[in-house]
Parts: structure tokens; C-alpha cells; sequence
């Protein structure tokens, strides 16, 4: 049980990592109580008094110049012709709705984003935790089931190249370690789910 | 290094944060519960316009699975099955563009220098805020015309276009027309027949017997029309005049090779031929064009009944409107008033020398402008033409009774021909061929000129020009040259353009001649640059703030072509991606924060919506073309746009010849007096006698020889400094710069632009095929492939344009071009109509090996 609250803070926290960073983030970082280099690298840019540059080097990897250096969508990955919204993304958002989920209106981006897909995960690990807390293991084991098929067909499929562009391209040392951290503990994740 | 992450002590730390996630119920961001659905959502199609900057308008079906468009099908739905199917390849795969990893997704602002593509994403808000600001600080500093906005090509959606005019009306900012900016104006056809520019539509090549081609290549960029100029072979005889053994020549039944910008010697050389044999329509040049009227020897100029004693009293009798002159003829025996408003029948005499007592009592001799038609092709002989164009005497002699004989004759003037500095003259030259055989007016016979998407085919004032403001209407090629004349249609700004907004075009590669553009970006010169597009163009890329708009498969509008005579919907097939907006929309929230009066956008309708008003509101105010034409009728498929030919087949002049009605017919959005003037007789005008007319000696076309008044004159040692001939041409897999990012296009291209060369010239430089090269001159260079083409006309070098500068190693192809400007093109100003003209083939290179980079 813990192991998987461990899983589903985690995912949550990494979701939130891939949006826009903001001045709540960085406080939510810094008030860990871990020696993580994530946060280390958040107080450092709380120190230096404002998250613009964090902003430009999200703009730089994830919003555009006219190529991303790191496009966060799975499809890019995932697809021949380096598409947008590709069959896979219609998988994705085959997998979301299985499990009683749709894109939220205001979000803008394609469904196959990384902050999306790390939310699904800790969506499913959080509906696992609720079961198991009412005994119904049954519905535990099909969250689960559902996470491992996610994140054998997508997440997994994907995250490796993505976090490898984004060490190689990030300019700053959270954005790296950002990527590092998701690629190392999705790696993990993938094992433990298949153990 | 510390930034080793180990991933005990990392979730250790975590899991503190984790029991506040657990607590609560799910604090989800992204994505919501929705309902159980079924997976199996049945697929929908929906039915739009593939709209780039070409004459396609190619009716596409999207199919759209689960929100997303899966497949796009040729519509195949006109009701006449000779237009069926149409679409190619590049609207085939424009779903790579829609998905493509280049779309623009968000609002973004400016970080990094210019050009350098850094960039941060904003809220539509903070952009649009801080876009009026800029304007507004700009409009304050130097006055609302240093603001310049180009619109490109009306014709690919009127409603969306229209909504940037009527912004720019109302803020009273300058606009450049896209036409001239383009160089798709073939300034022969205001010269001569008063019009923008006419054409056949693709069915009607069907009833033509003799075709024409100089100097377009067809089956390369009229791709679903092109099938109609192959059939016409089977009644008929294709001829095509090109210098290069381009694709087109090679379907030809009869390819004639000339040498580069001669076909003005050419064609008066077969108005020559068909003059010295008889073979001309007597009755047509009596009675649709000035060959009967009389011109003073003294003045050059025409003769004016008011001028002329015993006409002079009659002449201040009749009333004329003001765009009309009272010119003289012949006929038995006396001098007679050429009535400019009436075709009927004069029997004036084409040929004679009279002389004539003027008012002042003195005398003067005159002649028909068929005399000195006559006169002038006396140096015209098939001996003297072959030399100029190398086109053997025998093929000139023989082409020309053919195309005399064998009609209804349909003549393509090309682009890749009138985009040169005397275009004009070429296109003057060409015209006399069918002026001369009578080809106007009738089913097959006439005049195409193919370039651009441009002509609008009704009335559309009511949606373009809000009552309030002025629009200040300045030559794209006087913003780049910094200087220009007032003129009764706008003055040059006096800082000089400050502030470029663009939409639907790419100007940083497509316009950015001899480097003016990126000059001006970098130097801080244009002190504000906005671009709307659904792509990151180069345009894009050199800009402070991008507006992302959807695509053709996202949005309404409405189109029409000059291909075929179809109005047609641009219609969303899915919402707009991402955080997507329609340029109405954009002009709307840009009007208020500019305050700016909004009522004329819908302010009080959803963006569609008000998209669909406007085009309602351009079919009712569309006048004869759009009558009856309802939005349902439109939504249900192409609806044919009426014209005065039988069947509303697009038929140029057809109410001129066959109704009689003076020329010419009204050219919109301008009111019919704008271009009348042009043509003061009302009747097909070869001989121009305003006064630089005169002092070119132009005032009947004329052979010129290529770069004496450009390259020759400029810089004397680009004779022998840069040898070649510099030809941009429009590639099979681009329209335009629009698909050069397009995976699937640019497998087939090897990834690779290219640079086409003769055998000769290559060797000339010790390049091989498929080495780099690079074409330069003293304003630019580009780099390339080397190809050595059997094809390739000696003394040129090919490059076909369109590629992004990304492609180039940040080269850009337009850099090595200056804008030249004929002073012609300045003696009267209708925006887009009579205007300078861009003319791209004019320019003079050298290429040389590089290293492969």
C-alpha cells in the first residue's frame, strides 16, 4: 500500500512538473521534506527570485520555436510521419475513456501528452488505492490491469526518447533533472508492474 | 556531480506528499470524468475546400474519426463530370500539415532575437494585449499608415480575408495588395483590355482548337485541370512556346523552343505573318478594338474630336462619362466621332493617311493605329525574328497560320512570362494574336492567365469596407523600395512602413527580396511583426507575436477559382486544434482592444457563426454572379456563379462581343470607373498614348531586349559577372512555400532542393551531378543540388522557389532578386490592377561548387 501511495504521488507530482512552471510548483517542490534533486533545483530557481527562465526553457523544449526540441506528445514518438494526434493518440484516448475519462474542455493540447498520460497513471493507481481501502480487490486488479496495458502501450513506449531529448536539450538543470527523475522511476514503475 | 538522483531518498521524500493526494478526491487537471462511452463512435464526414494559394479549390471530404480527421477524400460532387474528380496529392496529404509537428498551437511571444525562432508561449489575452499595445504605440508615433498589412490572394476565402481588410479599413492602416506583391498582375491586361485579368474556365479549353501555351506549366501547377488541356488534343492542337522542355512541352502535339523573354519578337513576328496574309477579322478589329482610330503624327497622340473643326461642335454635344474620350475615325469619305459607350458597327476603315484641319485652323496628318501597327511590324520579318528568339523561320510561319485558321483560339499567357520587367510588352505582344484572329468572346477563344487564386468573382464591399475608416492602399514594391507616390488611392507613409501584420502568406522567404525584409527585421527598422498562420513558417519565425489560426478543415469560409466556376465552403470537420482561433475572431478582439467599432464583426455571435453571417451577407450583397446563391445552396455543395455567357459558363467578354456592351467589364472590388479609364474608347486598346508611352516608345508592344533597363544598367559588369538567367519556378510539391514541410512531398524531392542546370554550364564549372551548389549574385545567394538536365536552356539556372529558409541552411531564394519597378506600371494606381508589378524572372546569377555542408 504504500509503495503504491509512493506511485500515485509521484505520477502526480511529475503531471504537474510538465506544465507551465509557476511560482506554486516551486513552492510545493521546496516544501518536501527530501533531499531530491528536484528540489534542490527548485529552490535554486526560487532563490534567484522568479520561475521566467524555467518558462523559457519550458517554451524552448515543450511550446516551440518552430521545432520543439523535445515535443511532449506520444504521437511524435510513436507515429511514421512525426504527427500530431496520430492512431496512437486515438488509442490513448480509447484507454482514457475506458476508463470513464475525457479530455477536459479547456485543455488545449493533444490527448497524448506527457502531462496527461503521468495524470492517467496516478488516476488509475488512486481509483487501485480507493478499492483496495474498500476491499473490493477486484476492481484494485482491474486499475491495475489498466495501468499496465497504458503503460506498455504508451507511457513506456514513449518517455525513454522523450526524457533523452530533453536532457540533451534542457538548459536548465531542473528541466534535466525532471527528465532523469520520470525516466528512472517510469523504468522502475514498468518493472515493478510487471513483476 | 550532485545530480545523481537516487530514487530511494527521492520517493522517501515524496511519499509525504503523496497521503495529501490520497485524502481527497482525484484533483485532476487534464483530463475529467466523462461518460461510458461507446468506443465505437461511427465515423462523420464533412465536406470542405482545400485552399492553399493555388487554382485548385479541389472539393475534399474529411472523414473524422473520434474527433480526429483519419482520411481526406476528393469531393468528386460538381455536377458537370468533367470536373470530377479534382484534388492532388499535396491536398491528399494535407493531414500531415494539419498534424503536422510544425502547426502552431498557441499564442506566442517573442523571446530570443529575431529570426532566431525563440519564443514563449502566451495566453491569448497577454497576445492580444500586447499586440493592440504595440500597434497603438505605433499608430501614436508615426501615424496609423506606418502599420502594413498584407492579404494574400482573396479568392481562398473571402470571409476570413475579408475580416483583416475591414480591420485595417477601420484603423486606417496601410495594405499592400497581394496580387502585385505576388507578381501575378499581368499588366498587359488593364493596359489593353481594362480588366484585372481574365480567363477560360478548365471546361472551356475543351472547345478550343488551337491552345497556346507561352510559358506555364501546367502540368505541374494546374494539376486537376490540367486533364481538360490534355483532351483538348484530341479536337484540337496543343502548342507549347518554352524555353525549357519542361513536362508541359513534353505533351505537347508541337513544342517551340525559344530563347528566354523573347516571345514578344515571337508573337508580333506571327501578327506579322498573319496581318501580310489576310488572315485577320477584319470586322472584329472594326468594331471591339482601336485599329480604326486615327493618331496624330505630329503628337503620337490619338486624335480628339474636340480637337478636330468639323467634329468639334458635335463632340461638346454628347454626353460621355468622364473615364470616356471622343477619339476620331474614317469612313466614307469623312471623319467621324468614335462613340466609346456604343460597339455597334462604324464599317471605319482599318487602313489610311488622311490629314485633318484642326480648330486652331492649322492641319495635322494622322493614321490609323492599324497603319502603325503595320508600320511597326515591318521590322518583324520572320528572318529578324528567328535570329532574336532562335525559333526557326518555318515553324514561325507556319504556327502562325494555324493559329489563324484553326480556331477558337485559346492563348495561356504564363507567369513564369510576364514576370519580367516588360511582361507588359510580352503579354501586349501575345494578345495581338487573338485581337487580330477575333478570338474573344466566343466559346474556346481567349486569353488565360492562370496565376494566383486572386480574381474576386462578385460584389464583396458590404463585408470588406466597414463604413468607418480608410484604407491606405501602397504598392507592396514601393515598401520595399521605402519610398512612393500619393496616389488617389493612399500615400507613402512618411517613417516608412513601421508595423507588418501577414496572414495567409509567408513573406520572410515568398517576398523578402534582395533581402529587404530580413534587413529591416534585424535593424529593428520594422519595429513590429505579427504573423497568423497554423504553421511555423519563416514568416512565423521572424515574427514578435504569432496568432495560430486553424486550417480549411476547421473553420468557415468561402472560396472561388479561376479554374472553375464553382463557390464553395470551407467547412470545419473538426474544432479548431489546439488553442486555435479564426482570423474573425482574431480582428474582433484586436478591434476592441483597439477601440475600434466592433458591430461590423458579429460581436454578439460565436466565431463560426458569425463566419456563416458574412458569407451570407456576401452572397446577398454579391450582386449578378451570386444571385439567388443562398448559403444552403452553397452548404449543400459547389454552387456554379452566374456570368453573362450562356450556361454561366466563365467565358472572358463574352457580354463585350456578343451584346455589345464597351469594354470593360467591371473588375472588383473597384468600381467600373477605376478601370475604365484605361481604356477610354470602351474598346480593346493596342495603342496607349499617355505620355510615357510615348517616351518609351511602348505605345504599341514592341520587342525589348532583357536586362538593358534592369541588371545591365544597375551594375554593367553583371554581363560577364553573373552569365545565367535565374528562373524560380513553382515546384510539383509545394504551392508556393505552403507543403514545404510536408514529409511525404519532401521524400519525394530527396529531401533535397535542387538546382536545375544545362549540361554545358555545368561543365562550364566543373559540377557534377548532385554536387552542392550555390547560385549568388552581388544582393544574395542559395544553395542547392546540383541536377544536370538535358532540358535546362543554356544561360539558365533553375531553382523551384517555395522551399523554407530552414531547408536552405537559412538561405533565402527571393534574397538574390532587386524589385524592380517599370515606370509604366506607376502612371495610374488601382490597387492590384494597375499597379508595379513584381517581376521575379528578372535577374541575373552565377553558380559555383560549395562543400556539401
Amino acid at each position: 500500500m504504500k509503495h503504491e501511495k509512493i506511485r500515485c504521488g509521484f505520477y502526480k507530482l511529475l503531471s504537474d512538473c510538465y506544465h507551465i512552471p509557476d511560482e506554486e510548483l516551486m513552492k510545493k517542490l521546496a516544501g518536501m521534506e527530501t533531499a531530491g534533486n528536484m528540489r534542490n533545483a527548485a529552490r535554486i530557481n526560487i532563490e534567484s527570485g522568479d520561475v521566467e527562465e524555467l518558462i523559457l526553457d519550458y517554451s524552448r523544449l515543450f511550446v516551440g520555436p518552430y521545432q520543439l526540441l523535445a515535443p511532449p506528445y506520444g504521437s511524435v514518438y510513436m507515429e511514421n510521419g512525426n504527427t500530431v494526434i496520430g492512431n496512437s493518440t486515438l488509442d490513448a484516448v480509447k484507454l482514457y475513456r475506458d476508463a470513464g475519462l475525457e479530455i477536459s474542455g479547456n485543455f488545449k493540447q493533444p490527448p497524448d501528452h506527457i502531462a496527461v498520460e503521468l495524470e492517467f497513471m496516478y488516476y488509475l493507481i488512486l481509483k487501485e488505492l480507493e478499492a483496495v481501502e474498500k476491499s473490493d480487490y477486484d476492481t484494485a486488479s482491474a486499475y491495475l490491469e489498466q495501468q499496465k496495458v497504458f503503460i506498455k502501450r504508451h507511457l513506456g513506449v514513449w518517455l525513454p526518447e522523450f526524457a533523452e531529448r530533453v536532457e540533451k536539450e534542457a538548459q536548465t538543470r531542473f528541466y534535466r533533472d525532471i527528465a532523469k527523475s520520470t525516466k528512472e522511476f517510469v523504468e522502475e514503475d514498468i518493472r515493478y508492474l510487471e513483476g | 556531480m550532485d545530480s545523481k538522483l537516487t530514487r530511494r531518498n527521492f520517493l522517501k521524500g515524496v511519499g509525504t506528499a503523496v497521503v495529501l493526494a490520497g485524502t481527497g478526491a482525484p484533483q485532476l487537471k487534464l483530463l475529467k470524468s466523462g461518460k461510458a462511452q461507446e468506443n465505437s463512435v461511427k465515423p462523420i464526414f464533412v465536406r470542405s475546400t482545400c485552399s492553399p494559394n493555388d487554382t485548385g479549390a479541389c472539393g475534399y471530404v474529411a472523414r473524422v474519426d473520434d474527433g480526429r480527421i483519419s482520411t481526406l477524400i476528393q469531393a468528386a460532387d460538381y455536377p458537370e463530370e468533367d470536373y470530377n474528380p479534382r484534388g492532388c496529392l499535396k491536398g491528399l496529404s494535407f493531414i500531415n500539415l494539419i498534424y503536422g509537428k510544425d502547426r502552431l498551437k498557441y499564442p506566442l511571444i517573442r523571446t530570443g532575437p529575431r529570426g532566431s525562432g525563440e519564443f514563449r508561449k502566451a495566453s491569448w489575452d497577454e497576445a492580444l494585449d500586447y499586440t493592440a499595445g504595440k500597434l497603438k504605440e505605433i499608430a501614436n508615433k508615426y501615424g496609423p499608415e506606418a502599420i502594413g498589412v498584407t492579404v494574400q490572394v482573396a479568392g481562398t476565402g473571402f470571409v476570413q480575408k475579408g475580416a483583416l481588410v475591414g480591420l485595417t479599413k477601420l484603423a486606417s492602416w496601410t495594405i499592400h495588395h497581394g496580387y502585385d506583391q505576388n507578381g501575378d498582375l499581368p499588366m498587359f491586361w488593364p493596359m489593353t483590355f481594362g480588366v484585372q485579368s481574365e480567363e477560360l474556365e478548365s471546361l472551356e479549353w475543351l472547345n478550343s482548337r488551337y491552345t497556346m501555351v507561352f510559358g506555364s506549366n501546367m502540368l505541374q501547377t494546374r494539376l486537376p485541370d490540367v486533364k481538360q488541356l490534355i483532351k483538348s488534343k484530341n479536337k484540337g492542337k496543343l502548342v507549347v512556346i518554352d524555353p525549357d522542355y519542361c513536362i508541359t512541352a513534353s505533351r505537347a502535339d508541337e513544342w517551340v523552343s525559344l530563347k528566354a523573354d523573347t516571345d514578344a519578337a515571337l508573337a508580333l513576328g506571327m501578327s506579322k505573318i498573319i496581318i501580310d496574309k489576310k488572315l485577320y477579322d477584319e470586322q472584329f478589329l472594326q468594331d471591339f478594338t482601336d485599329m480604326p482610330i486615327l493618331v496624330r503624327e505630329d503628337t503620337g497622340k490619338r486624335l480628339l474630336a474636340k480637337d478636330v473643326k468639323e467634329l468639334s461642335g458635335k463632340a461638346r454635344t454628347m454626353e460621355i462619362p468622364a473615364y470616356r474620350e471622343l477619339f476620331v475615325f474614317h469612313n466614307e469619305n469623312k471623319f467621324a466621332i468614335l462613340n466609346p459607350e456604343s460597339l455597334q458597327s462604324t464599317n471605319a476603315e482599318l487602313k489610311g493617311e488622311y490629314t485633318v484641319e484642326l480648330t486652331d485652323g492649322s492641319s495635322v496628318k494622322v493614321k490609323t493605329v492599324f497603319e502603325k501597327l503595320i508600320e511597326q511590324l515591318k521590322d518583324y520579318t520572320p528572318g529578324r525574328v528567328s535570329a532574336i528568339t532562335g525559333v526557326p523561320e518555318e515553324q514561325i510561319r507556319r504556327i502562325a497560320v494555324e493559329a489563324a485558321t484553326n480556331g477558337p483560339l485559346h492563348l495561356v499567357y504564363g507567369a513564369s512570362n510576364y514576370q519580367w520587367y516588360h511582361g507588359d510588352l510580352k503579354g501586349r505582344a501575345i494578345a495581338l494574336i487573338g485581337i487580330l484572329t477575333g478570338n474573344f468572346g466566343k466559346s474556346g477563344a481567349g486569353i488565360s492567365t492562370l496565376a494566383g487564386q486572386y480574381r474576386i468573382r462578385s460584389d464583396v464591399t458590404k463585408w470588406w469596407y466597414p463604413k468607418e475608416g480608410k484604407l491606405n492602399w501602397v504598392p507592396y514594391l514601393h515598401f520595399l523600395k521605402g519610398k512612393g507616390k500619393t496616389t488617389p488611392y493612399g500615400k507613402f507613409p512618411e517613417s516608412g512602413i513601421k508595423a507588418m501584420i501577414s496572414g495567409w502568406g509567408n513573406p520572410f522567404d515568398q517576398h523578402n527580396m534582395a533581402n529587404i525584409l530580413r534587413d529591416r527585421a534585424t535593424s529593428g527598422e520594422l519595429e513590429f511583426i505579427l504573423t497568423m498562420d497554423f504553421s511555423m513558417t519563416t514568416s512565423a519565425q521572424w515574427s514578435d507575436v504569432i496568432f495560430p489560426v486553424p486550417t480549411w478543415y476547421e473553420k468557415f469560409d468561402i472560396t472561388a477559382t479561376v479554374l472553375h466556376p464553382y463557390l464553395q465552403l470551407q467547412q470545419p470537420a473538426i474544432k479548431p486544434l489546439f488553442e486555435t482561433r479564426t482570423e474573425l475572431w482574431i480582428v474582433r478582439e484586436l478591434a476592441k482592444r483597439l477601440d475600434l467599432p466592433v458591430d461590423h464583426f458579429y460581436p454578439e455571435l460565436g466565431e463560426n457563426e458569425a463566419a456563416v453571417k458574412a458569407t451570407e451577407l456576401l452572397l446577398e450583397t454579391g450582386g449578378f454572379e451570386t444571385r439567388n446563391i443562398t448559403f444552403d445552396m452553397v452548404k449543400k455543395g459547389p454552387v456554379r456563379l452566374h456570368s453573362r455567357a450562356p450556361n454561366d459558363r466563365q467565358i472572358p467578354f463574352y457580354e463585350q462581343i456578343h451584346d455589345r456592351v464597351p469594354f470593360p467589364p467591371r473588375s472588383y472590388p473597384v468600381p467600373l470607373e477605376a478601370t475604365a479609364q484605361f481604356l477610354k474608347s470602351g474598346r480593346i486598346e493596342l495603342y496607349k498614348d499617355e505620355e510615357l508611352f510615348i517616351e518609351e516608345g511602348e505605345q504599341l508592344p514592341v520587342y525589348k531586349e532583357t536586362f538593358l533597363e534592369t541588371e545591365y544598367k544597375q551594375d554593367p559588369a553583371s554581363r560577364e559577372k553573373y552569365p545565367l538567367h535565374y528562373i524560380t519556378k513553382n515546384s510539383l510539391y509545394r504551392v508556393h512555400s505552403t507543403h514545404s514541410n510536408n514529409p511525404w512531398l519532401n521524400e519525394l524531392q530527396g529531401d533535397m532542393p535542387k538546382v536545375y542546370l544545362n549540361a554545358e554550364e555545368a561543365k562550364l564549372r566543373s559540377i557534377e551531378h548532385g554536387d552542392m551548389v550555390e547560385i549568388y549574385n552581388n544582393r544574395g545567394k542559395v544553395q542547392g543540388q546540383a541536377v544536370i538536365d538535358p532540358g535546362s536552356l543554356k544561360g539558365s539556372c533553375y531553382f523551384y522557389q517555395g522551399w523554407w529558409s530552414r531547408y536552405l541552411g537559412g538561405g533565402s531564394y527571393n534574397s538574390l532578386i532587386e524589385p524592380w519597378i517599370k515606370p509604366l506600371h506607376e502612371i495610374y494606381f488601382v490597387p492590384g490592377i494597375w499597379s508595379p508589378t513584381t517581376a521575379w524572372n528578372e535577374c541575373l546569377v552565377n553558380v559555383r561548387k560549395v562543400n556539401k555542408s
